[in-house]
């Protein structure tokens, strides 16, 4: 089947970079943790020395470096960087690449849907192998300072959760879960709703961009100031109720104005 | 048949396409010319959809475009130039259902192209042959060609006119842009000239010299008062 | 085969013109076969339209015929044959006559040249072995 087919070809496509991206994420995750690793036990054998040890270290002080935190963000503007280029790269030079796509003959929502599952097969990739060298940076963790007996407490769970960015990719319920991840795919569909205005406006100046721009605002204005005015008068479940509808139907109004600036409005 | 009806298109301020109407016959050779900048490939990016007209409607055979019917041949290459031969071959194959092997391989050999060859490393000539190539092994009803002769060396122009006189073109509607018809002057059936945005002349080459005595360069130069 | 074509005349009346030369020189003999309509048109570089065109006039001045699925071959009438020798050495004299007369010479100096130059033209042929 042609979608599934396209699928793989986006993919191919990525995978070298991908694969960098996530070798640089893992390497310095891991450099971080040796140098972790090194300078507390070196520290805590100067306190020793001199006095009485009277701090205990946890999972926390680690992901909470600076280093893991440049890695995380690294990874996460990579992908953002990346839903852009999934498009634009098909339209360097004359608008070459994308020619040859939209000229399949196919339903050319299926160009759309391949870049779409493309981009969530990489970011559940990235989530499934950061969880894994998480796991096992913490079992590295655990096991050194046991071995120097040095105190550590706290839990792996408590630590991701305390976590901006790791409570944020790996919630607590699987409910939670599934809420991130829509929210990641309306990130997403914003970003590609972006360039499908800007790529079918015929002069792509500076102003085409803006005119993108302003008319995503627009869209997100709406629920955003919405809130502000029901805000006092909805309960919590109200509340719960009018977020997901909204983001529901953002889904939908991306998806549908993506249909219609792809099929009948780009210029290539 | 396919027909354009009253398509415009407007880029910014500037209405590039007027008022456009015309049609181009199955196993003809139609020709439509116009000096630079005039909308021709606007005119053959808007029947493929690639920049859709603002007006007008576009039929093939009295139904909307078919994509597996209707080629589309620009200037440029549509693939990565970082592309061999061999694997826009391969792309082609894969998503083109009606793309045809054995009569791309005759291309190839025909034209004495190198599969291994990357897009980025050939002459604008042997480039055209590759795109030529791959338009018609998709075996279609009707083939548009933009600008097939523009900037390339008469030996490859000499094999491509040689290409639109063969069998291989027997059958298909063709429809051509170009700003020089002197390359293909005994090639064409029907000439459409476009000025301004406009259709100004819709002729039957034979015609015009049969009955007038005049060549297509003639009828051109009467339109644009060179 | 080479046709230097004039962009001003329908191509494929040259193309019959062409032949009906080659018939009239005797290059192409009675009930001889025509080259194919699309080598032709190949060779040429020519629409083959035009050459099916060229084909279907021939074959109504009765110049060549085709049989279902053959191809085709030139006439075995030699009366055709002859008119057409007769019909091309009209028209070229015709040409003649008309651009000569522009220049007002009389009739007598005319022959005159003519025996003169036409008689040299054709020794000199002679002698050159073409």
């Amino acid at each position: 089947m042609n979608l599934l087919k396209l699928v793989g070809w986006e993919v191919e496509r990525v995978t070298k970079p991908y694969l960098i991206l996530i070798s640089l994420l893992v390497v310095t995750q891991f450099a971080w943790l040796g140098y972790f690793l090194w300078s507390e036990t070196a520290f805590y054998e100067e306190m020793r020395r001199t006095g009485t040890p009277d701090y205990v270290l946890t999972f926390s002080n680690y992901i909470g470096g600076t280093p893991f935190i440049l890695s995380i963000g690294f990874a996460v503007t990579a992908m953002l960087m990346y839903s852009f280029w999934i498009w634009y790269r098909d339209f360097q030079g004359r608008g070459t690449f994308m020619m040859r796509l939209l000229m399949i003959p196919q339903q050319r929502m299926f160009v759309f849907t391949a870049k779409l599952f493309t981009m969530m097969l990489m970011v559940l990739g990235l989530f499934s192998i950061q969880w894994i060298v998480l796991k096992i940076e913490y079992i590295a963790f655990t096991n050194w300072f046991n071995s120097q007996m040095m105190p550590i407490s706290g839990s792996f769970e408590r630590a991701i959760s305390f976590d901006g960015a790791l409570a944020i990719m790996f919630p607590a319920s699987l409910f939670n879960f599934f809420v991130h991840q829509i929210v990641i795919v309306l990130v997403i569909l914003f970003i590609f709703t972006f360039v499908l205005i800007e790529r079918s406006l015929w002069q792509h100046t500076i102003w085409a961009s803006v005119f993108a721009g302003l008319k995503l605002v627009g869209i997100l204005a709406v629920p955003i100031i919405g809130y502000f005015f029901i805000e006092k008068r909805l309960i919590y479940d109200e509340t719960l109720l009018f977020i997901g509808g909204v983001l529901v139907s953002m889904f939908f109004m991306t998806v549908w104005m993506i249909r219609h600036y792809l099929t009948k409005k780009l210029n290539v | 048949m396919i027909e354009v009806l009253g398509v415009k298109k407007r880029y910014r301020k500037k209405q590039v396409l007027e008022d456009v109407s015309f049609t181009a016959q199955k196993g003809e050779i139609t020709c439509l010319i116009g000096l630079n900048g005039t909308g021709k490939s606007t005119i053959l990016k808007g029947i493929m959809g690639l920049t859709p007209f603002d007006r007008g409607t576009v039929l093939v055979d009295g139904e909307p475009l078919d994509l597996n019917r209707v080629a589309f041949v620009p200037d440029h290459s549509t693939f990565p130039i970082h592309f061999t031969i061999e694997q826009c071959e391969a792309f082609m194959r894969d998503f083109y259902p009606k793309f045809d092997s054995k009569l791309f391989a005759r291309l190839v050999d025909e034209f004495k192209l190198f599969l291994e060859d990357k897009l980025n490393e050939l002459s604008k000539g042997t480039l055209a042959k590759v795109n030529l190539a791959l338009g018609i092994a998709q075996d279609p009803d009707y083939l548009l060609l933009d600008e097939p002769f523009s900037g390339i060396d008469v030996f490859s122009k000499e094999q491509i006119v040689e290409l639109f006189s063969s069998d291989l073109m027997e059958n298909r509607g063709v429809l051509i842009t170009t700003h020089e018809i002197d390359d293909i002057e005994y090639l064409v059936d029907k000439a459409v000239i476009l000025n301004r945005g406009r259709i100004v002349r819709e002729f039957d080459v034979e015609d015009v010299r049969f009955i007038h005595g005049k060549s297509i360069v003639d009828v051109m130069r009467e339109e644009y008062g060179a | 085969m080479i046709i230097q074509f004039n962009t001003r005349a329908p191509v494929y009346i040259q193309v019959v013109d062409y032949f009906k030369k080659k018939m009239a020189l005797g290059e192409l003999q009675a009930g001889e076969e025509m080259p194919s309509r699309r080598e032709l048109a190949t060779e040429l570089k020519i629409n083959p339209n035009t050459v099916q065109k060229a084909f279907k006039e021939m074959e109504e001045q009765q110049l060549i015929t085709t049989e279902r699925n053959r191809p085709s071959r030139v006439t075995t009438d030699e009366h055709i044959l002859k008119r057409i020798r007769t019909e091309l050495v009209d028209e070229a004299v015709a040409v003649f006559v008309e651009s000569i007369q522009e220049l007002d010479v009389t009739m007598d100096e005319l022959v005159d040249k003519i025996k003169r130059q036409y008689g040299e033209e054709n020794l000199d042929d002679r002698s050159t072995g073409s």
